[in-house]
């Protein structure tokens, strides 16, 4: 069958009565020749085209051959083969129905609303196979097209929303994999269509498929959540407890925030504007570690409106220092400072580092669990194959390691290099002894760096002070982060991401002999927050999202909650994505986005099928294409080869004419 | 040997030597090489040059002198002592320029060549050769002579012609009539079109001034046969009146009337004791020496 992509060009056909009129109303036109004598020349009727020569018919039918191809062609008309009405007239009809069971459909009454509207589909299609996704972040359930279409209703009444942010894309594929090929296919998507879910990469949906989107709890009124909640120690054995809320709907809330634990119970009532996020402070006592949990009021999505944390220092991250000992003694006083600044402890920082110096042929890859951080004091120039390999499996796993050149720069730089680790070329040394009267200085943190925050004002000023004696000179030329560069531009610490991990390098080392840079007060708070940088603390605090439990195997725990797992303090809340109330349209910009079509304004919200069956769609615009190049081509050569006019001599014509 | 000169005569070969000397000289004597076979002596009694002798020829012209010598036949060719004024008179109006798609020239470049390559060959003679070229007035005038340079002259005035305007027949051969004095052959040029009552008895007056005359007609084919096959407005090159028309139409009516005037001027120059040629611009130039070398030894 034959059908047209565009068919409003099929207007412009009307074209086609143009040159049959004038064809119809054609003479030649008379050349102008001048000519020695008109005396015996007489007067005659000139006659008209197409009674002299069958050629000019010949030449019309070619031209209205070659205008009706360029406009069948901008019609785009597409032939479906009739395989697709020999499905239509056995009647095999296939509906999928891809529900989505994210955490936001628990809300507003959404999930009861999507099992009743599948209900109501059903019954009303009873002659149709019919076939389920359940999705959430994963595909939660699949159930084959099939005649047993009230099996997908008792499915789908078993069933209730996960804690998990919603992920269509691989629903929608697996879904249109499941028609089959000779059926005509209807694909139903039941969802909130919830902004953070489906602003997405989607796949495409095939013409032949008719789509059809039943939005959910499509006004869903107002919503606060808490979004975070961090505890920071304020020195007299006290912890304040920061939590972030936001108004998600578009109205003025003054929501009450409760605050309880063993022994504590406060209130806070912050006043929030439609979208705001404000965050709310509370004063609890920090002496021992226990679990607490702020909330809010029931509203139209309640598993935000909790969240469970424990007021307890985080556990001590792991530092493995691995020292070239007799390669280099010096570099061992450059650790030493390094470990010091490491090791302090302070009441207002929770944060605390267990460092552990062995001998660089300790690294191995059993040593790749053992610590969250590892320092190379000027190790890396004496790496052997294996222990690159080794740096680069902690660094994929999300590890952050600190690497220091030594007196083998050269090699350890190249290596690097060489190695992938980056793309910068190692160019030279910069200065080369400490009497150096003109030391280097520090110039420049990246502005978005955690540097940045914590060297600011006076704290900066102290930084610039910093004298460094020499520093290995790198051209840059990859994507490597400069944290700290000098006066000059040339990088002093980068940022090498790799993998989840990152790797630091330092171009001089911490030892006086480069700077003086560990005498200063600068050193501390550059050491700390150069390690903290890389360093996921929500992590090594275990802050888990209910998904995330499943996957980590932790205890029996799939609800928000606190738990201890030998002697470690686990948080695990709802993730705040499947909180907001934004939907994405679904009348006009997500089905243009599933099925490549234009967007309509006066498209109803259930588009209509873009193809009338699922058969081989076939494209003929290319076909009418070189119909049309042909027809040019042949016409230009007849016009050049018969028009009259050109059958003159061009300079007889305008010599005598 | 024939094919070659008749090529050396070929119009489309000839109109593409620029230099008038050239293309008469190679003319000329491409077509008296043409002619050995002939009796043409030259008409003088001044020994010129030999040539082989041809059986048939006269024997009183073979050089006994030289058969004794070299055992070869030559016989002597003379050069006209007693020199002749040739007139040629070219019509230059703007008819003249017309080219039709099967000519290789204008009908003015085809009367020129003729004109040119019988100056050469009568200079070559010994003759004075004159030029009156004219439109609507006198355009080019040089009087007769021999001396060097006269050729040379002759045939520069002949590339400066340019068609243009009107033909005034009877002013042109009013003025050069009293040039006339001496005995002497007129050679004119023209496509005589629309005179062919007037002119062959303003041709014939010349005859009272011991002139011999000879007409020579140039036209081109498409004014013979109107060969165009689309319409057409015809525009005259000389009065700009036009007529659109198709050719195909009114041909055979044109052919009837083109026939009655070329047969009307041959009748009206027959009874004016006028000798006349036709030429087509396609026609090789072996027709107009042939007639001229013909004319010129009737005279002498």
């Amino acid at each position: 069958m034959l059908t047209f992509a565009n068919s409003l060009f099929l207007i412009a056909l009307a074209g086609l009565t143009v040159p049959v009129i004038l064809h119809l109303i054609d003479r030649e036109l008379a050349v102008d020749l001048k000519f020695p004598s008109v005396r015996f020349i007489g007067k005659a009727r000139l006659p008209r085209r197409e009674k002299r020569r069958l050629r000019d018919l010949l030449l019309l039918l070619l031209r209205l051959a070659l205008f009706a191809s360029v406009v069948l062609a901008f019609a785009q008309p597409i032939w479906i083969t009739p395989q697709a009405s020999m499905a239509e007239e056995r009647q095999l009809r296939q509906t999928v129905y891809v529900v989505d069971a994210s955490s936001s459909m628990v809300g507003d009454n959404a999930w009861a609303e999507a099992v009743s509207a599948v209900g109501a589909e059903i019954s009303d299609r009873a002659d149709e196979q019919a076939g389920l996704i359940v999705f959430a972040d994963k595909i939660l359930v699949q159930v084959e097209p099939s005649n047993l279409a009230s099996a997908v209703g008792e499915v789908l009444s078993r069933l209730e929303p996960t804690y998990a942010a919603g992920s269509p894309a691989l629903a929608l594929e697996h879904a249109v994999r499941l028609f089959h090929p000779d059926a005509k296919s209807r694909l139903v998507v039941v969802s909130d269509f919830q902004e953070t879910d489906w602003q997405t990469d989607l796949p495409g949906i095939p013409r032949g498929v008719e789509l059809v989107l039943l939005p959910v709890s499509e006004s869903p009124g107002s919503n606060t959540g808490i979004v975070r909640v961090n505890v920071l120690p304020i020195g007299n054995n006290l912890a304040r407890v920061m939590v972030s809320v936001r108004n998600y709907g578009a109205r003025k809330a003054e929501p009450r925030l409760s605050l309880s634990g063993p022994g504590i119970a406060q209130e806070k009532y912050p006043v929030l504007e439609g979208g705001q996020l404000s965050t709310v402070s509370f004063e609890v006592d920090a002496s021992e570690s226990r679990p607490m949990r702020v909330s809010l009021p029931d509203d139209n999505y309640e598993r935000d409106n909790a969240w469970h944390f424990w007021v307890s220092p985080p556990p001590l991250i792991r530092v493995l220092a691995f020292l070239p000992h007799l390669d280099e003694p010096e570099a061992i006083q450059g650790f030493y400072f390094l470990q010091t600044a490491l090791e302090v402890e302070s009441e207002t920082d929770w944060i605390r580092f267990d460092v552990t110096a062995v001998d660089r042929g300790f690294f191995h890859e059993s040593m790749l669990e053992e610590a969250e951080v590892m320092v190379f004091p000027a190790t890396g120039a004496y790496f052997n194959d294996d222990q690159w390999e080794y740096l680069r499996s902690f660094l994929e796993q999300g590890g952050t390691a600190l690497m220091l050149p030594g007196a083998s720069f050269p090699k350890f730089f190249r290596n690097l290099q060489t190695r992938g680790f980056m793309q910068s070329r190692f160019i030279g040394l910069a200065g080369n002894t400490n009497e150096r009267l003109e030391p280097f200085h520090f110039g420049h943190i990246s502005p978005n760096s955690g540097l940045a925050d914590v060297f600011t004002r006076e704290a900066a000023k102290d930084l610039y002070l910093v004298n460094i004696y020499r520093y290995v000179r790198l051209h840059l030329n990859g994507e490597e982060t400069k944290l700290l560069a000098f006066e000059n531009g040339d990088a002093a610490l980068l940022a090498l991401p790799v993998g989840k991990g990152n790797l630091y390098v330092s171009t001089f080392a911490f030892d006086p002999s480069w700077t003086d840079l560990p005498l200063r007060n600068s050193f501390l708070p550059l050491v700390r927050e150069l390690v903290e940088e890389g360093f996921d603390l929500d992590r090594q605090r275990n802050r888990l999202y209910v998904e995330e439990v499943v996957q980590l195997l932790v205890g029996e725990m799939d609800r928000p909650g606190t738990l201890e797992v030998e002697g470690q303090f686990w948080e695990i809340n709802v993730n705040p994505s499947e909180s907001t109330l934004a939907r994405v349209d679904t009348r006009q910009w997500l089905p243009s986005v599933l099925t490549g079509e234009p967007i309509q304004v006066a498209q109803a919200s259930v588009p209509p099928p873009l193809g009338a069956t699922g058969g081989q769609d076939k494209p003929l615009w290319p076909w009418f294409l070189m119909i049309a190049l042909a027809a040019l081509f042949l016409e230009s050569l007849w016009v050049g080869l018969a028009d009259p006019v050109k059958s003159l001599r061009p300079g007889k014509v305008a010599k005598n004419g | 040997m024939a094919s070659a000169y008749q090529e050396l005569l070929d119009p489309d070969y000839l109109s593409q030597i620029d230099n008038y000397l050239l293309m008469a000289k190679g003319a000329v004597e491409g077509f008296l090489s043409g002619m050995h076979r002939s009796v043409y002596h030259g008409f003088g009694t001044e020994f010129l040059q030999y040539r082989n002798y041809v059986p048939g020829e006269d024997l009183k012209y073979l050089d006994w002198k030289v058969y004794a010598k070299r055992d070869q036949l030559v016989t002597k060719v003379f050069q006209e002592e007693t020199s002749m004024n040739v007139y040629f008179v070219v019509d230059a109006s703007a008819s003249h320029d017309y080219q039709g798609e099967r000519a290789a020239c204008s009908k003015l470049r085809y009367a020129c060549m003729i004109a040119a390559s019988l100056a050469y060959l009568a200079s070559r003679q010994g003759d004075n050769i004159a030029l009156f070229a004219y439109q609507d007035s006198i355009v080019e005038a040089i009087e007769p002579g021999h001396r060097s340079g006269q050729l040379l002259r002759f045939l520069q005035a002949l590339v400066r012609l340019q068609p243009a305007g009107g033909a005034d027949h009877d002013g042109l051969l009013q003025s050069i009539t009293h040039h006339m004095r001496n005995r002497g052959l007129v050679v004119y040029f023209s496509d005589m079109l629309e005179a062919e009552k007037s002119l062959p008895r303003q041709l014939r007056a010349l005859r009272f001034r011991h002139c011999d005359c000879l007409a020579i007609q140039v036209l081109d084919p498409d004014e013979r046969d109107l060969p165009h096959a689309y319409p057409v407005r015809y525009v005259d090159s000389e009065t700009e009146a036009d007529v659109t028309t198709f050719a195909g139409t009114i041909r055979a009516q044109y052919q009837t009337s083109m026939d009655a005037f070329q047969d009307a001027l041959k009748s009206a120059f027959s009874h004016a004791q006028v000798e006349y040629l036709s030429l087509l611009t396609t026609d090789h130039l072996g027709h107009a020496l042939g007639k001229y070398l013909s004319k010129r030894e009737a005279i002498a």
